[in-house]
């Protein structure tokens, strides 16, 4: 699925999301609910939040999510757990953290393999002759 | 004494709810962060650490508002 697409979907279904983004080191996949300049910004910072977090453990243990409430709105970030994608969200301080997670979750399942192209599979004589074996 | 006791208890009980709910609310400014080791940490704003990273999520969340 395209990433814009899932985005887009994403803040659908939920209307406590105001802005999201797929991005990985800091280049922008796909956005949704803001401007090409604004989502720069949110990108950035969430590189910067990710960084930062990890900066705090000396062990190098790697940051999976970060959620950080604000008075007027929360900001959510979560990494692909074994990739370096990942997916933040601006919401409406009224937004259930679990649901938020779980939705940015989806968003970077549905798109994985859209950021690079597919290699393409080569059929092989094994291949062409294995749908006569199933018979 | 015992019935002055479990009063007292209980009036300090309602207080710390009343309290606690206070905080989760709306209002509250925290960043909660989840390592891959399954262990979280929460960092309040009067923390160095809560100060630093939430400086960057004011940052987003004021482009988008201000967008």
């Amino acid at each position: 699925m395209d990433a814009a697409q899932a985005l887009a979907d994403l803040l659908e279904l939920s209307p406590e999301v105001e802005a999201a983004a797929l991005f990985r080191r800091g280049d922008t996949l796909g956005h949704a609910g803001v401007d090409d300049d604004t989502v720069g910004l949110i990108v950035g910072a969430a590189g910067q939040l990710l960084d930062g977090a990890g900066e705090l453990r000396s062990d190098g243990t790697r940051v999976t999510q970060v959620r950080a409430a604000l008075g007027d709105g929360c900001f959510f970030v979560v990494r692909e757990p074994e990739g370096d994608r990942a997916a933040v969200a601006v919401t409406t301080s009224r937004a259930t953290p679990g649901l938020v997670f779980y939705d940015l979750k989806r968003a970077l399942a549905a798109t994985a393999g859209e950021a690079e192209p597919k290699p393409r599979r080569r059929r092989t004589k094994q291949a062409e002759e294995e749908p006569g074996d199933a018979s | 004494m015992l019935r002055r006791l479990l009063a007292l208890l209980g009036l300090a009980g309602g207080a710390f709810v009343l309290a606690y709910r206070g905080r989760v609310g709306s209002g509250r400014t925290f960043v909660d962060v989840h390592y891959e080791d399954g262990s979280f940490v929460t960092f309040g704003p009067r923390s160095a650490e809560g100060q630093k990273l939430l400086r960057f999520a004011e940052r987003a969340v004021g482009a988008v508002h201000g967008s």
